[in-house]
């Protein structure tokens, strides 16, 4: 097993690496999309979350307004942050807002993952639920610190 | 539950929000800009900085430069700045790393480049 290092250095001595540093425009333009997709991802997940902490009712109705822009978002934030990072991903790993926000995205998909086995099946009916909403206040929570704390990674 | 949650928010928040108060511009002394004139030793062209090597008093200096993009757009290449080329590069040491210092403009063959 190599080490997490080792991994790290392999990752960014690859071709996107090297394509990442040496390119001109791969690099500032997934950095453009990286912002693009954090707007979608922690606006749709904002929406969602308030309305459930203001008990806005018929979770269907919001679910299947902003959870595909979510989805969209969150793909969008996966693909151009693997560019971004295979750039310095030996020195991100050690940077203290870049490990900051690894450990508040794994928070974020965790709640969601609970939020759908707990409260799935309200996502399908016109109804909301009180009990839904600390998982509500740890998403929004979470995913705004995972916002901020991408873009403190420059200033640390 | 919200009663709990919000202030433990809030914490982080904060917690988060004090990374900010340290660096940026903030982690180079801008009160201390000087030159170095030397031959560069070696050339890092790469995104998201460039980064030259640079002989200074006897310590190599690591001079952090701009993006690509904005370096190729105010006519700096790459092919400029061969090892060997004498170059003159303005800027501020690092607070943080003995002998980096983020570059604010550099000289050339005559010619002048801001980097910020």
């Amino acid at each position: 097993m190599e080490s997490f290092g080792e991994l790290m250095r392999a990752y960014e001595q690859s071709g996107l690496g090297h394509a990442a540093r040496s390119t001109t425009w791969l690099y500032p333009m997934a950095n453009l999309i990286h912002v693009l997709g954090a707007s979608l991802l922690v606006g749709a997940i904002a929406v969602f979350d308030l309305q459930v902490l203001r008990r806005a009712g018929n979770m269907r109705a919001l679910a299947r307004a902003t959870l595909p822009l979510a989805a969209l978002g969150l793909v969008v934030q996966l693909a151009t942050g693997i560019v971004l990072l295979s750039a310095e991903a030996t020195t991100m790993v050690l940077n203290t807002a870049f490990r900051f926000k690894i450990l508040m995205l794994v928070l974020g998909l965790i709640n969601v993952a609970i939020f759908h086995w707990r409260f799935g099946h309200l996502l399908r009916k016109d109804a909301t639920s009180d009990s839904a909403r600390p998982l509500a206040a740890i998403s929004l929570g979470s995913w705004v610190l995972v916002l901020l704390a991408g873009r403190a990674i420059a200033y640390v | 539950m919200n009663a709990r949650i919000v202030p433990l928010g809030l914490a982080a928040a904060l917690w988060a929000g004090a990374a900010f108060a340290h660096h940026g511009w903030g982690s180079y002394e801008v009160s201390k800009i000087f030159k170095i004139s030397a031959p560069v030793e070696m050339l890092e062209w790469a995104n998201p900085h460039a980064h030259l090597m640079l002989k200074h008093e006897g310590a190599t200096w690591e001079a952090t430069l701009a993006p690509l993009s904005r370096m190729e757009a105010r006519g700096l290449t790459a092919d400029m700045l061969k090892p060997g080329t004498p170059v003159v590069v303005e800027g501020y040491p690092s607070t943080r790393n003995e002998h980096e210092m983020r570059a604010e403009r550099i000289t050339v063959a005559g010619k002048t480049v801001e980097l910020r």
